[in-house]
């Protein structure tokens, strides 16, 4: 498994200090990643996100591209982030081949991290070497 | 702000008291007095709080400035469950982001009213509860006609 591209970004510390509560440092991590790796959200196959709370996961599909803003709730709800969905998220360990929940076909795949309190986001993209 | 009680008070009894640094004393001793700071950059004007050390859009030295304690409701949660004590006995509570008169957000809670009633825009203003000799945590309840 290769290493795509990485990218990462802080917009603040404190959470009272953060300018739009619904939007985070994902969306320039989401830009940067892809642009890196000459990839977008239509390219990969499975998302493997921190989940500390609901609205994280929401926020992090809408900020790196994978819905519209404000539509991560109909995203997740339409089955999309489940097994046999378009972004099966948290399925773990899936480009090695060797995952309980495998998804057929997996070859690239995102791993994004949050920190604080939605403070600093960090992404890598991983695909699968041929 | 007006000092309306202290952590021997029932609803306040057994909260962590506050241990200021050598930046955010004058925060927590001036809270003391019944004055709400936030900080001021005295070159660009930009207004900042928590404190630090250096201005985030300029990076010079800011200023000490005193709040009129009065604000809106940015954002909340309500909390229906803790279980760290003492917050286990103080539950539901509301937990917020205010937004000061002169700008800068502050997280705090809002007392005194039903948490169910609490809504984005609220009109609140700041109460001092002393947690130790010349040691003050700001809360906040809403502020009705007439308040001024």
């Amino acid at each position: 498994v290769a290493v795509l591209g990485t990218a990462s970004a802080q917009t603040h510390w404190n959470i009272s200090m953060m300018r739009d509560f619904t939007t985070t440092a994902a969306v320039t991590v989401g830009r940067d990643v892809f642009a890196r790796a000459g990839l977008s959200p239509e390219d990969v196959d499975v998302f493997e996100c921190y989940d500390s709370f609901t609205i994280t996961v929401l926020l992090l599909l809408e900020d790196l591209g994978f819905c519209p803003k404000g539509e991560g709730g109909a995203f997740a709800a339409s089955g999309a982030i489940g097994p046999g969905g378009t972004l099966p998220v948290n399925t773990v360990r899936q480009l090695r081949g060797t995952a309980y929940h495998q998804v057929e076909g997996a070859e690239v795949a995102l791993a994004c991290g949050v920190g604080a309190w939605l403070s600093c986001i960090g992404a890598v993209l991983l695909g699968m070497v041929a | 702000m007006e000092v309306t009680g202290s952590w021997d008070d029932a609803d306040y009894q057994g909260r962590p008291v506050p241990d200021p640094d050598p930046l955010s004393a004058e925060y927590w001793e001036a809270a003391g007095r019944g004055e709400l700071r936030y900080q001021e950059c005295p070159a660009c004007r930009h207004r900042q709080f928590y404190p630090r050390l250096v201005c985030t859009e300029c990076g010079a030295t800011p200023e000490w400035r005193a709040s009129s304690g009065r604000g809106t409701v940015h954002t909340f949660t309500v909390v229906r469950k803790n279980l760290a004590p003492p917050f286990d006995r103080l539950v539901p509570y509301v937990v917020a982001v205010i937004e000061l008169e002169e700008g800068p957000k502050m997280l705090g809670n809002v007392t005194d009213c039903n948490p169910d009633e609490v809504r984005i825009g609220m009109a609140v203003a700041a109460h001092a509860v002393v947690a130790e000799e010349g040691i003050a945590v700001p809360f906040w309840r809403p502020e009705h006609e007439g308040d001024r």
